[in-house]
């Protein structure tokens, strides 16, 4: 309850009758210290955690008065023997309940269903259109090599004739050619 | 060649560094020679950077000839190119035309002939027209400055896409 305090979780009349204890017990205004210690040290970001040993000693010298103080004897509870049968018997009937499956339940050999958020590569291209292609290899072939005119002129006066089909060879296919 | 929808709009857009490592460098040496003969009588020679499927065209145009070929390059099995030719003669005022094909490797020289081989000539005799042909990555052929050039270029002219899409 003293957690749900400190988290501010509790209602009005529950939060009254904590602040009325707080006033008459130090162990639990050490706690609840305790408490807000560990709250400022998490808010620090801090991976060290700084020492504060006077708080921490103060925190279990009241413990320890406590815990010595409050230790007694075996204590014996009387509880009618049906209310005490009734409590056994739900206390079974939920274990059993705890282990069976139960509507959308999903038991030890239902598969988990891990959904990931895809992998999305950031991207970073120069993109061309297909009209763009020729401008493209232009600038390439002009970084390197010569682009001649596609259209070349043979000299008129060479006898240019027709032998056959067109052939397509490789160099070593012509050796030992007579 | 790798494509990819670069947005919802229906058009097509091209990755620069993928259409860079699929570049090829097609290197064509055009002799005209007698036939069989080792003199030289005229030489040209046409360097283009291409992408497999994207034709490069080569044209001679002479007195009463003209020859147009265009060759393509298909990826073919073993790291190997298909190399087709497809060619449109005018000779004499006589039209042909013609497709070959045949598998090649990088750096291999091949020769096409567009207008057949003589077996024989002399300095009388017409001419043959030969072209040698040789096809190497672009990638390899540039050194690390052009490389330095080429990156700057592309990076200056960068588009981010966050879209999220898997490229």
């Amino acid at each position: 309850m003293l957690s749900a305090y400190f988290d501010n979780e509790l209602s009005g009349i529950q939060k009254a009758v904590v602040e009325k204890h707080l006033q008459s017990c130090p162990v639990c205004r050490a706690t609840l210290d305790l408490f807000q210690t560990q709250r400022e040290i998490l808010r620090r970001d801090s991976s060290e955690i700084p020492e504060n040993p006077d708080r921490l000693k103060e925190f279990w010298s009241y413990a320890g008065k406590s815990r010595l103080g409050r230790i007694h004897g075996p204590r014996r509870v009387a509880v009618p023997m049906p209310l005490a049968v009734a409590a056994a018997l739900a206390l079974a009937l939920a274990t059993v309940l705890n282990f069976l499956p139960i509507g959308g339940r999903k038991t030890s050999d239902t598969p988990m269903i891990v959904e990931t958020i895809p992998q999305s590569p950031t991207v970073v291209s120069f993109t061309i259109s297909p009209g763009e292609l020729d401008d493209f290899f232009a600038v390439l072939e002009g970084v390197q090599v010569s682009n001649a005119d596609s259209i070349h002129t043979l000299p008129a006066e060479l006898p240019v004739a027709r032998f056959g089909d067109p052939l397509i060879v490789r160099p070593n296919s012509f050796e030992g050619a007579p | 060649m790798a494509l990819r929808a670069q947005d919802n709009s229906g058009s097509i857009s091209l990755n620069a560094d993928e259409l860079l490592r699929d570049a090829l460098l097609f290197t064509v040496d055009v002799d005209v020679a007698y036939p069989g003969g080792d003199r030289q009588l005229w030489n040209t020679r046409v360097e283009k950077i291409t992408i497999p499927g994207r034709a490069v065209e080569v044209s001679l145009e002479g007195g009463d000839s003209r020859l147009t070929v265009n060759f393509t390059l298909y990826p073919a099995e073993d790291s190997r190119l298909l190399l087709v030719a497809r060619s449109e003669t005018w000779v004499a005022g006589e039209y042909s035309s013609a497709l070959s094909s045949l598998p090649v490797a990088y750096h291999d020289e091949v020769y096409y002939y567009p207008l057949g081989r003589a077996e024989n000539g002399g300095d009388d005799s017409p001419v043959e027209v030969r072209m040698a042909i040789i096809v190497v990555p672009y990638l390899e052929t540039l050194d690390e400055e052009a490389r330095a050039s080429l990156e700057s270029a592309f990076n200056s002219s960068a588009q981010f896409d966050l879209s999220g899409e898997d490229p």
